[in-house]
């Protein structure tokens, strides 16, 4: 597992109220995994300021399904590590 | 010369104090939306296809429609339209986009002057978590409306059962969306009331935190467990819809607070079943937004958007429902009497268009 998945993992995992590892990296994580629509905004408001100056509002990021799949996409765009 | 022409300019700027913040509900709506304003672009004139249109105003920046919304002297607003759907709020980039979209309403509303933005419909949700924040940092309050609007639901309500001679004490209640802003608000004001809550969202251990000591409360991650209640209340902002008309059981009341609907209601209403649009007042407003609304009559009005002018005409520009700390039954109890004493009312019951009469609810009750 990469540094980001395991990030992301973390902040998804913090708004499911599981434990990290529980949460799939290789399902829809906007449809499968059980998120409300505004924890899954939040989510998402979170990664663009967890990783600048990445931004989801990207044509690219159109088709990102999964958190390995966004991982992915960060690691290509991300300028620094997280925190 | 110059000086006349600032004279003219002062004297005619209408200086606005609130905002309202909303978009379409679905593609039907922004199609019924093109029909009626700018026909030169609705598809039928235009040949484009349905995707087409919907890309093309997904392409258009948030705007302030022109018609100024004038209260009172001096307590004037504008609605700001912000360019998404929410069924199309599919994927990372069409969230951050529709994220993007309503802080930019914000700004927008901050720049026209306004000192409070009411986040209508979805537009919320675009910000979630973030209202305090964005208020801060834009130095403008904000308010999801979720006060008024779950007050105003749980009113109607109310006023539906005294009508019917019936009891809170003795129904079961489901509340779709009991996680969210508005449905944690009518589970906590309903738990003590009810003889039953089913509780229903989608994440089950934030919804089993939330629910935390109340014995009359049941949990549960299937929209279709409502089906069981006497009582529906679906606050969901889900933009799909979750529940039918032809799946409710002989009796039963909805109160769909959602916008979009949650609830598909069938093209010929069933005879055995109450269903009406919640969390809505009713007004003397001097200005008429119901066709771009999506409302049945000139005198009807979105909780939320009641909510903030409301507190714009009460001059308490503040983050009333910031969708961070729950909504209490003190704060509903608050901003009710504060509407009403600006004249809202707990909007009549409406179904698709039409007032639902004392004889039209005679007669559903008759087939229970």
């Amino acid at each position: 597992m990469t540094a980001t998945e395991s990030k992301l993992q973390e902040i998804v995992a913090a708004k499911l109220k599981v434990k990290p590892d529980q949460v799939p990296l290789d399902k829809s994580f906007v449809e499968d995994i059980g998120l409300d629509s505004f924890d899954l905004m939040s989510i998402i408001i979170e990664i663009e300021e967890t990783f600048p100056p990445v931004s989801l509002a990207a044509d690219e990021a159109q088709t990102l399904k999964t958190l390995q799949e966004v991982a992915a996409y960060i690691d290509r765009h991300a300028t620094r590590s997280p925190s | 010369m110059v000086i006349v022409h600032s004279f003219i300019v002062h004297f005619y700027f209408v200086s606005i104090s609130f905002a309202l913040l909303g978009h379409p509900a679905n593609y039907d709506h922004l199609d019924h939306l093109l029909r009626q304003l700018r026909p030169d672009l609705a598809p039928e004139n235009t040949g484009t296809s349905r995707e087409g249109v919907a890309q093309l105003f997904e392409l258009v920046p948030s705007y302030a429609e022109k018609a100024t919304l004038s209260v009172a002297p001096n307590v004037n607003g504008k609605l700001i339209v912000c360019t998404f759907l929410p069924d199309r709020l599919t994927s990372p980039k069409q969230l951050t986009s529709a994220h993007h979209k309503t802080r930019d309403a914000c700004q927008l509303s901050k720049d026209l002057g306004a000192k409070i933005a009411g986040l209508g419909g979805f537009t919320s949700i675009t910000i979630a978590g973030k209202l305090n924040a964005l208020s801060d940092e834009l130095g403008i309050a904000l308010t999801s409306g979720g006060s008024l609007t779950s007050a105003l639901a749980l009113a109607q309500i109310d006023l539906l059962l005294q009508k019917l001679k019936l009891k809170i004490k003795d129904q079961t209640i489901a509340i779709l969306g009991a996680s969210g802003e508005i449905g944690t608000a009518c589970m906590s004001a309903l738990a003590a009331r009810a003889k039953k809550v089913i509780a229903i969202a989608r994440n089950k251990n934030k919804l089993e935190q939330l629910v935390g000591e109340h014995r009359t409360v049941f949990t549960s991650i299937d929209p279709h467990d409502a089906y069981q209640a006497d009582i529906i209340i679906a606050a969901t902002s889900s933009a799909q819809p979750l529940l039918s008309e032809s799946g409710l059981k002989r009796g039963a009341i909805v109160c769909d607070i959602g916008y979009p609907k949650t609830l598909v209601e069938s093209p010929s209403p069933r005879p055995d079943v109450l269903i009406f649009g919640g969390g809505l007042a009713e007004s003397d407003l001097p200005f008429d937004l119901h066709l771009i609304m999506g409302l049945p009559s000139p005198r009807l009005i979105y909780g939320c958007f009641s909510e903030t002018i409301t507190l714009a005409l009460s001059h308490r520009f503040e983050n009333f429902s910031d969708g961070e700390l729950p909504i209490t039954i003190e704060r509903m109890e608050e901003i009710l009497a504060l509407a009403y004493s600006h004249g809202f009312k707990p909007a009549p019951l409406y179904r698709q268009d039409t007032l639902m009469t004392d004889a039209m609810i005679e007669r559903v009750i008759s087939n229970w």
